[in-house]
């Protein structure tokens, strides 16, 4: 019976270790997005664009081969759960990566002006983000649901960054309107940030899904 | 790994037993036979001399014998167990011990009586008809002086007594046999312990042995040939001791060395998961949840940079090495990793085995990329405050040469300002010296120490700025305690001392006071501060100040006739006489730096 199986175990670990790297080059590229942005580094910014190709392939490939999986062996119960769940972690990631090219983007289109405020918050929410990235997919592979929970608290510090920059945003707006294009910008950077945390929060819920098989709501 | 197997003793036992079964049995068989032949012969031969008496004694003519015969068979009947019957030639019975004659039915067909009547004596084992118990019959024919036979005399005995004799004979010989069974089994279960015992002390202790426990020595008695296998046993037992003994020394040397080392290794499997690492790669990667080993690679560090790396160079076969950047804890890290694949064949239990190991070895040069960059920027820095004055000088020459020479306010006010410029630059060079002389006596050599005291290095210093410092009408207090001694060179600690003041004096406003107090603390310690009540050191800029060339404010510093080098001096100064400078605080209230000199 083991060794029957043992195919397939090795196959999902597999699969673990190819949702982590996907997992680690989102947290890069949000990252590198964040530091383009805030040292107006447009090369670097094109780095993060390039590198999209690659988590849109890895999403592509990590799908095909979980669904090979599922044609070739049939799995049940927590088996089955956890390729349910692989499928949905990696089409967040996919999102989440959308996000940092966003933010990439936005890099590169203010990258000749000067900050109407020095960044401080958005490299903070940035930071939170790929801790919330990088501790759940831990609890991921880990199948540890306490640890995907507790990760998921990390995104209300981002809510509230959020929430804090677009007050300020609004002030500066209304003070100069000249700061408009470059606020908006900004303001949406800030919102991308705030959906990178709740992507982040979505995989946390899954996370509990495949210990548990229970959906429970974290994004309140 | 059981299967039922059977004891020695049940392999020997039912062998030996059968044997013995088939030889007891058949000395009995033999020997019972005998006996009743012997008997019945013994019966027999009475039988016959009895009717061999009568026969004599018997009248020889019919009628005699047919009144004397019921007289001969009651008299006879009386006093032995013998039972006598006569029978004429034509089977009639006239004559019987037990029985009525005349209720006798014809004995002719009788085999004893048939045979008589032939002329031959003869005897019969069969069941009476009469009384029905076997009985062994004699016959013989009764003749009268012709020789023709005139009755048959039967005589018979029952063979009940025979029968008995021999019953009881049997009973004995089973019993005997059946004792003599018990004692051999008994005896072969005894000899076989003889072997099983010992047999099963070696099995335990080459059970221990198998579970790695060499605590006992096996001691056997018995027959030689387990002797000997507990010899080999033993032998077997202390090689496996020592090879172990040297298996695990040569592991534990491995781990000692692994877990002394600096530099992080990491050694992964076919699939990047992590087998193995020392604590200094723990240490290095700062992964937080237990345990590791088992994690991949992925997982634990989270780059996919090192993982396509560490990927390209499994699938190449090769040695590699490169250098990344992690973040650890906010803080970015420079690692070196070497990477090498390792192949080997394990020849285990379950068959040749290859496996393909991939070992990182870490290497923080976190530090040495810091350093790269301070030398780096320190030849930058010095080519361009050398350039400086160059460039300045370079330019007033040329417009004294294109004419300015000729009108004399002019050149007197460029060739003053070029003054000051050479002044500068040796200045510079001045320091520059002074920093790698004290770098190279580090330590202390080639520079004369000795016991001085505190206050003369100060008063000399102070009295060197007193004039700048009244020119800013800056005031500087000195409040040295008398008798402070320390070892040292009092030049050296004169133009530290000089430094600090002169950096006091030259960025603090007008009408500022300037704090020299010198002071022997708790450890014994002597202590030197100069405070001053200035504009402060900016919070981002006071991890750099003792760097060479580094400057709060590049543009004013430069123009106060600064070098850039005074602090980064006094630190060395200070490293030179085993102590250390601090900035004790630097926020808007002021400045104060601290010299400690060793007790």
């Amino acid at each position: 019976m083991k060794e029957i199986r043992k195919h397939y175990h090795e196959a999902i670990a597999e699969i673990d270790r190819e949702v982590l790297k996907m997992g680690a080059h989102v947290e890069e590229s949000v990252g590198k997005a964040m530091s383009a942005l805030v040292n107006q580094d447009t090369s670097l910014a094109e780095q993060v664009l390039a590198g999209d190709e690659v988590i849109n392939r890895f999403e592509q490939q990590i799908q095909d081969r979980l669904t090979v999986l599922i044609a070739t062996e049939q799995p049940v119960a927590g088996e089955l759960r956890h390729i349910i769940t692989s499928l949905k972690v990696i089409s967040q990631l996919e999102r989440m990566g959308d996000h940092s090219v966003h933010i990439a983007k936005a890099a590169v289109k203010i990258a000749q002006e000067k900050f109407i405020k020095s960044l401080i918050d958005l490299p903070k929410m940035a930071e939170y983000g790929m801790k919330m990235v990088h501790e759940v997919l831990t609890a991921f592979s880990d199948r540890d649901k306490d640890k995907a929970i507790s990760v998921a608290q990390l995104d209300d510090r981002i809510d509230e960054l959020h929430n804090q920059v677009w007050r300020e945003l609004l002030t500066y707006m209304m003070a100069d309107v000249s700061t408009i294009n470059q606020a908006t910008t900004l303001l949406f950077v800030s919102r991308w940030l705030e959906r990178f945390g709740d992507h982040a929060t979505n995989i946390s819920e899954w996370v509990v899904y495949d210990s548990t098989g229970e959906h429970i709501e974290l994004n309140l | 790994m059981k299967t039922k197997s059977r004891s020695i003793v049940s392999y020997l036992l039912p062998p030996m037993v059968l044997l013995f079964i088939i030889l007891a049995g058949s000395v009995a068989f033999f020997s019972y036979r005998n006996l009743s032949s012997l008997l019945y012969s013994e019966y027999y031969n009475r039988l016959e001399s009895t009717a061999a008496v009568l026969q004599a004694a018997l009248p020889d003519t019919s009628d005699e014998l047919r009144r004397y015969a019921p007289q001969v068979c009651t008299e006879f009947g009386k006093k032995q167990e013998i039972r006598l019957t006569f029978i004429s030639p034509d089977g009639t019975v006239f004559a019987d011990t037990h029985e009525n004659p005349s209720a006798m039915e014809n004995h002719a067909t009788r085999v004893e009586i048939r045979q008589a009547l032939n002329g031959e004596d003869a005897f019969s084992l069969r069941e009476s008809p009469t009384l029905s118990i076997p009985m062994l019959y004699h016959g013989t024919p009764l003749r009268n002086s012709d020789g023709k036979i005139i009755a048959v005399l039967r005589s018979s005995i029952p063979a009940r007594r025979i029968e008995s004799l021999l019953g009881s004979a049997a009973l004995s010989i089973a019993l005997i046999t059946a004792v003599l069974l018990l004692f051999s089994v008994l005896a072969m279960v005894l000899v076989s312990r003889k072997i099983t015992v010992p047999l099963s002390r070696i099995a335990k202790y080459a059970s221990s042995y198998g579970e790695f426990d060499f605590s006992q020595s096996v001691k056997a008695e018995g027959p030689r040939e387990i002797v000997t296998t507990a010899n080999a046993l033993q032998k077997m037992a202390r090689a496996l001791t020592s090879r172990i003994g040297k298996v695990s020394s040569q592991k534990q040397e491995l781990e000692a060395i692994l877990t002394g080392m600096n530099e992080g290794v990491i050694v992964l499997d076919h699939n990047l998961v992590i087998t193995e690492l020392n604590p200094a790669a723990v240490k290095l990667i700062n992964y937080s949840s237990e345990p590791i080993i088992g994690k991949s690679l992925i997982q634990v560090m989270r780059n996919t940079d090192i993982d396509n790396f560490a990927l390209e160079t499994l699938t190449a076969k090769a040695v590699r090495q490169s250098s990344f950047v992690i973040a650890v804890e906010g803080e970015q890290k420079h690692l070196q990793i070497n990477a090498a694949t390792i192949e080997a064949v394990l020849e285990g239990v379950y068959g040749r085995n290859e496996i393909q190991r991939l070992v990182l070895v870490l290497n923080d040069i976190t530090h040495l990329k810091r350093l790269e960059n301070i030398r780096k920027e320190f030849v930058a820095n010095v080519s361009h405050e050398l350039k400086t004055p160059i460039t300045s000088i370079g330019g007033f020459v040329e417009t004294l040469l294109d004419g300015a020479i000729e009108d004399k306010d002019t050149a007197q006010r460029f060739l003053h300002i070029i003054h000051n410029q050479v002044d500068r630059l040796g200045n510079i060079i001045e320091d520059l010296l002074t920093l790698s002389r004290l770098e190279q006596n580090e330590g202390g050599q080639g520079i004369t120490f000795e016991q001085i005291e505190l206050i003369n290095p100060v008063q000399e210093a102070v009295s060197m700025c007193r004039r700048k410092a009244s020119e800013n009408s800056i005031e500087i207090r000195v409040d040295c305690e008398t008798g402070l001694e320390i070892y040292g060179n009092s030049r050296l600690i004169g133009q530290a001392v000089f430094n600090l003041l002169n950096n006091a004096v030259k960025y603090c406003p007008e009408q500022s006071v300037v704090q020299v107090k010198g002071e022997r603390d708790a450890d014994g310690q002597v202590r030197l501060a100069v405070r001053d009540n200035g504009p402060g050191i900016p919070e981002a800029d006071r991890s750099r100040i003792f760097e060479r060339f580094y400057r709060v404010e590049k543009a004013r510093s430069r123009d106060a006739g600064g070098t850039g080098l005074g602090l980064a001096i006094v630190k060395h100064i200070m490293i030179t006489h085993g102590g250390s400078v601090e900035l004790e605080s630097g926020d808007s209230a002021g400045t104060s730096f601290l010299l400690r000199f060793p007790a």
